[in-house]
């Protein structure tokens, strides 16, 4: 095996690593305030995707490139949000104070009833989509940096710095801090419950759909059932990080995307998921709390 | 004391009725059908004794029907064994499997335990894809021969409708007899309170294994079955998508339920074949996913107890000595927060 194809894979792994932290953040933010793996924010990123998709081919018609993949990229983002708080609104608040599997459970039927909504909707087969930096490609020893991949790794962490500031210091983002902490005491203490959690899920819908709009750019394909693998993988980075945290999300992604390159550069790439599941049950198994969890968790 | 309860009445007659049925009806077509929904029915049942009588939200059933389905498949074909020695080996296989994930998992909690057995479910297929050379990866395993009995070999679809029919009566016999059993009831004590279970002297853990391991042993038995009746099996044979709808099978009939799951695979099982009239091809299976899905979200808001327990609820099926008990939902105590 030689250095540079292993220098190759690290290079995929990290860019698609950091899209994965993207999704991550959907799973971790809604676990660290509703205690709830929400498994239909597989079908949040795929809608997200298919908004940016169909919007950019339209106004391609009229804009080039760079515009009206921005204006796109913004009206998937805001339209996947309030698709996220609906959700929420729809499926789950009336499930909040039964048992946390009701939640999930309506969560798999949000899931099924989206992604396969949209199956009837626009047909499985995958759909193409246009390049955004064609042919451009840096040489690092004997590895190829894409423009894509750069562009992915960068979009991903402006948004987790941001989302990370936001948190930390607006008055919104202390209150869902407070929410995720403690619920009923944050009620006492006069915050609308409601508003945090609806900003957790329109924050997390969006960079969900930021991720599947890299995603889909970078495989060049959007498909309905898109939402199942990728979901799934955010789930894995948010665990493997220490759900509930913003930079073990982000390291829990980047490790989740050289683990599956580096494997199945070594093994296979039909292996790719497996390797990912495989990461999964390893974690779950050693440490449940995540590898950068900074405190002891004891309840899953 | 009732000897015979309503419960038992309503089932033998059903029995009755399932069994008279091939003489009124004739279409290979439509027994093929019923012999699907039997399918589902096991599956369901065998589902719902993990995810309902032991609280342990397993979701990767499919994947235990892929391994079963390929070992009796393999035996049948490479080393010329009969259909019975398979069956059981199917079954035996699934549960050694069930075995090894259940010791690696069920430390595990709720949604976390779902997505781990998720997540096995696409490992299985995942191997099965990629080990060409044993499983002839996504070409699948052609010409799996039919059983034999008593030197006749199975054809046309009446034969498989009676032997699953025996399969879905062991599969509730045994399920019934383990609920009420010693086993059932440590069970049924650990998913409403597993701490106060352990407090009580039950050993959780190991009975969470070993419902686990039962569980995917009737799902490794439908594995053969399937793939002698097909005579093909394939990784798309059985894959994430049944997984969850056997899933919604039991949350719509009513988990932790007895004669929940029945309705809810047949209810469910039976969509694509109710929706095939109103759209053609590929549609029929995005329409019925989506409906199922669209049900199961109007049920979990409104209705969580499933079919069965509406129906318990109005008194139409007795359960009295263990009617408080089977009643509580899946895990009817909150889990406390870290």
């Amino acid at each position: 095996m030689s250095f540079d194809f292993i220098l190759q894979q690290v290079i995929s792994g990290v860019a698609i690593g950091m899209a994965y932290a993207l999704i991550a953040i959907g799973y971790s933010m809604v676990y660290g305030i509703l205690k709830f793996i929400n498994f239909g924010h597989g079908a949040v990123y795929m809608v997200g995707t298919y908004v940016a998709y169909f919007s950019w081919r339209y106004l391609l018609n009229y804009l080039p490139l760079w515009p009206s993949f921005l204006i796109a990229v913004l009206l998937s983002i805001v339209g996947s949000a309030i698709f996220g708080v609906l959700m929420e609104k729809v499926a789950y608040k009336p499930t909040r104070g039964r048992s946390r599997l009701t939640t999930f459970m309506s969560s798999v039927g949000v899931s099924l009833l989206v992604t396969y909504g949209m199956e009837f909707l626009v047909g499985p087969e995958p759909r193409p989509v246009p390049a955004l930096f064609p042919g451009m490609r840096i040489e690092i020893g004997g590895a190829i940096i894409t423009g894509m991949q750069i562009f992915m790794f960068c979009i991903a962490l402006v948004m987790l710095i941001l989302l990370q500031w936001f948190v930390l210091h607006t008055r919104i983002g202390k209150a869902m801090r407070a929410t995720s902490e403690d619920m009923g005491a944050a009620y006492l203490m006069g915050i609308n419950i409601d508003v945090p959690i609806s900003a957790t899920f329109a924050i997390g819908s969006g960079l969900g759909a930021m991720a599947g709009i890299l995603i889909g750019i970078y495989y060049s394909a959007v498909y309905p059932t898109m939402g199942w693998i990728a979901g799934i993988k955010g789930f894995i980075a948010a665990v493997t990080g220490g759900i509930g945290s913003i930079p073990g999300a982000m390291l829990g992604g980047l490790l989740l995307g050289l683990g599956e390159n580096l494997g199945a550069g070594f093994l296979s790439s039909g292996y790719r998921d497996a390797i990912a599941f495989t990461v999964l049950i390893l974690v779950m198994l050693f440490r449940p709390t995540g590898i950068f969890a900074r405190e002891q968790r004891t309840s899953l | 004391m009732n000897w015979f309860p309503r419960r038992i009445r309503i089932l033998t007659l059903a029995l009755i009725v399932t069994l008279l049925l091939p003489l009124f009806i004739r279409s290979p077509y439509v027994l093929h059908v019923l012999v699907l929904l039997g399918i589902w029915v096991i599956l369901a049942e065998s589902n719902n004794f993990v995810v309902g009588f032991a609280g342990q939200l397993a979701i990767g059933h499919a994947a235990f029907v892929t391994l079963g389905g390929y070992a009796g498949a393999l035996l049948m074909i490479r080393y010329d064994l009969s259909f019975w020695f398979a069956l059981l080996f199917g079954g035996f296989f699934a549960f050694i499997s069930g075995l090894i994930l259940g010791l690696m998992s069920l430390r595990l909690r709720g949604d976390y335990l779902g997505m781990v057995t998720l997540g096995f479910g696409e490992i299985v297929r995942l191997l099965a894809v990629n080990l060409v050379g044993i499983t002839r990866g996504p070409m699948g395993l052609p010409g799996i021969p039919r059983p034999v009995i008593f030197g006749c070999r199975f054809s046309g679809q009446l034969p498989f409708y009676y032997l699953v029919i025996a399969l879905i009566v062991l599969t509730h016999l045994s399920i019934e007899r383990m609920v009420f059993s010693r086993f059932g009831r440590a069970c049924i004590a650990i998913r409403d309170d597993e701490v106060a279970a352990q407090a009580m002297g039950v050993k959780s853990f190991g009975y969470k294994v070993l419902a686990f391991c039962i569980s995917s042993a009737y799902a490794g038995l439908v594995g053969v079955f399937y793939a002698s009746w097909t005579t093909f099996f394939s990784p798309d044979s059985f894959k994430l998508d049944d997984s969850i709808m056997i899933s919604v099978m039991i949350t719509l009939g009513g988990i932790g339920s007895l004669l929940g799951p029945i309705p809810g695979a047949i209810g469910i099982g039976a969509l694509p074949e109710l929706l095939r009239p109103f759209t053609t091809g590929a549609r029929i299976a995005s329409l019925r996913m989506a409906g199922v899905g669209l049900i199961m979200v109007i049920f979990l808001i409104l209705r969580p107890q499933g079919i069965a327990g509406m129906s318990i609820d109005k008194g139409y099926i007795s359960l009295k000595p263990l009617r408080k008990l089977l009643l509580r939902k899946v895990v009817s105590v909150e889990e406390e927060e870290p």
